[in-house]
């Protein structure tokens, strides 16, 4: 029964008319480089907190212009230090509830340990 | 002749501008990852573009290590955020020896890439800005992130 309501609830979640800004929820995956899976985030279209690159774990806000955005905020690095991470990319959205972006993204803590990568990834928005 | 294309090539990236903002500051670099080493920061942003530039080493009697960097990005603005992709090129120049009073080798090494660069105003005269330089060199190296060089930078706009 519960996962009768789970999945109602799921379903009836997906805004398929919505323009993406206005779609209540989302996760991103990413690959980066050669080095496989290399972001996880989760979020609305202002904000987005996860792995933000490989080395960076953190929260972000997010303006858009049109269909690019740029995204900052605060992070950590993996030693626990704490830093700044930033973006800047391209979304592209298609079949109402996914999109396709392309970042390319910094993160640097206050211990000068520093990650920059090109992302490429999807989001699924409901 | 090189005189030429390099006078060339000024007229075209630098466009006259009725007004420009200089940025001094300083900052740390991934060149030294893991030693927070401050570096000397400076910009010159015209309005459609900014010009940065980053000195940073660091030197013991063993080794030293002097890194340059030199970008020019094109500028959008999101209120008091700013934001552009463009190029850049970062020198760097080693040297060491294994024991003090034996002679000293040195290695240099340019990289030119794209970059992109994220700064925000803090109040009227302030900046906090992070410069990334995604480095080529080679095609294998366009899946490699090791030569790429990043920077967060401080300072002040006037």
């Amino acid at each position: 029964m519960k996962k009768l309501i789970a999945s109602i609830v799921l379903l009836f979640s997906f805004q398929t008319s919505a323009a993406y800004e206005e779609k209540m929820f989302h996760v991103y995956g990413a690959l980066g480089e050669i080095y496989g899976q290399s972001s996880i985030r989760g979020g609305t279209s202002t904000w987005e907190a996860g792995l933000l690159n490989r080395r960076s774990l953190g929260f972000v806000f997010m303006e858009y212009s049109s269909s690019a955005y740029i995204a900052y905020g605060p992070m950590v690095g993996l030693e626990l230090s704490p830093g700044v991470f930033a973006a800047l990319g391209w979304e592209w959205t298609f079949f109402g509830f996914t999109s396709f972006r392309v970042e390319a993204n910094t993160g640097h803590s206050l211990d000068n340990y520093s990650s920059s990568e090109v992302n490429v990834g999807l989001s699924v928005y409901w | 002749m090189k005189k030429l294309l390099l006078a060339s090539l000024c007229f075209l990236v630098l466009e006259p501008v009725a007004h420009a903002e200089f940025l001094v500051g300083t900052g740390m670099s991934s060149v030294t990852k893991g030693r927070t080493v401050p570096s000397l920061y400076a910009g010159l942003d015209v309005g459609s573009a900014v010009y940065t530039f980053y000195a940073v080493g660091v030197k013991t009697d063993i080794y030293y290590h002097s890194a340059y960097r030199l970008s020019y990005y094109l500028k959008q603005s999101l209120g008091n955020k700013h934001f552009g992709f463009g190029l850049g090129a970062h020198y760097s120049i080693r040297g060491y020896r294994n024991d003090i009073g034996e002679k000293e080798e040195s290695e240099t090494d340019l990289t030119l890439g794209p970059g992109f660069r994220f700064s925000m105003d803090l109040g009227e005269s302030f900046f906090v800005s992070v410069e990334t330089l995604y480095g080529l060199r080679g095609l294998m190296a366009l899946v490699l992130s090791f030569q790429n060089t990043n920077s967060l930078n401080i300072g002040v706009r006037f």
